[in-house]
């Protein structure tokens, strides 16, 4: 908004923002804040938030990375290349093979997670990868 | 921008630079706050706590969960916490406008009411003017007899911005800044007063 549209009041506003910018000692004395207490709850809140926001985004690349291993196991299992799916046996182990020859779509989230289990998602990726780029 | 980059971002924004911008948006949100007509609806009773805490926390939490969109190309994130905030304390005016209505349980008050209702989006007007006014009352009360201050209240009418004032007044900017302060803690006052 321009200067010659606001209210005295804003325009008041922006001279005290001015005014008080070397001075936040005084603007909080005005406000009656204690401002070092105000300032670490402010700040301690903002890192709660930032842990939350930290394990939702890893949450959700999570997520998206099952998605892309499972597509890619999808469409291993559709092309019938025995070379393929013996390397998604040896990834996985024999204890997850049969799950493997099952249609994967009947496979629920959790399944998938297990199969995923104390394995790293990347890992997994790259290696169903490397069959595509020799083949 | 999706929710993840979003807070990817945030994540990104060290604690050093957090601490400007909550100093800043404090600023902001306590003046805002200060002159406001409807204190009611920002008060700590209705609010919950410290007035000025519950619109920097609740600013900061709409946009780490991704509520309200950063829109980086057009807003900083100050600009952004005080567009959210401003947002906020408006929403609760509005909350506290129609919570007065709905009080109000009698067919014959309903009606008042309804009529109210219909004049409701035309009070946000309204209400500037009152805050004007109330301010220009505030400006002439907190600067009667002191001479430094009348003249200066004058030139703060008669301009739009701080270059307008120091060549209005003759006073570099630092005379202003000091002449400024003086002038909001008093109406500070005047407002914690009315307020009370």
């Amino acid at each position: 908004m321009k200067n010659e549209e606001k209210s005295l009041v804003d325009r008041f506003i922006d001279l005290s923002l001015e005014a008080f910018e070397d001075h936040e000692d005084e603007f909080f004395e005005i406000e009656n804040i204690d401002k070092n207490t105000y300032l670490t709850e402010r700040l301690n809140h903002i890192k709660r938030m930032r842990l939350k926001s930290i394990s939702t985004v890893k949450k959700n690349q999570n997520e998206k990375q099952l998605h892309m291993a499972k597509e890619q196991i999808k469409q291993i299992l559709e092309s019938g290349d025995k070379v393929k799916i013996g390397k998604l046996s040896q990834l996985f182990g024999s204890n997850y093979a049969p799950a493997l020859y099952r249609n994967l779509d009947k496979l629920d989230k959790h399944d998938i997670e297990e199969m995923f289990h104390d394995k790293n998602i990347l890992d997994i990726i790259e290696g169903l990868e490397k069959p595509d780029k020799e083949g | 921008m999706d929710k993840n980059e979003q807070s990817i971002r945030l994540n990104d924004v060290k604690d050093e630079e957090w601490l400007k911008i909550v100093t800043e948006l404090t600023k902001w949100v306590g003046m805002k706050l200060r002159f406001k007509t409807q204190y009611g609806a920002h008060s700590d009773y209705n609010l919950g706590g410290n007035p000025t805490a519950y619109y920097v926390d609740g600013a900061v939490e709409k946009l780490f969960t991704g509520e309200w969109k950063w829109k980086q190309e057009k807003y900083t994130l100050l600009e952004q916490l005080q567009v959210i905030a401003g947002s906020m304390m408006s929403e609760n005016v509005r909350k506290a406008s129609s919570a007065k209505i709905k009080m109000v349980p009698t067919e014959t008050e309903e009606l008042i009411n309804l009529a109210d209702r219909e004049d409701y989006w035309e009070e946000e007007e309204e209400e500037k003017e009152e805050k004007n006014r109330l301010f220009d009352e505030a400006l002439a009360a907190c600067s009667e007899g002191d001479e430094e201050l009348s003249l200066y209240v004058m030139a703060l009418q008669a301009s739009q911005n701080m270059n307008e004032i120091c060549t209005l007044l003759a006073w570099d900017k630092r005379k202003v800044y000091v002449v400024q302060r003086k002038l909001h803690r008093k109406i500070c006052n005047y407002f914690k007063q009315r307020n009370e």
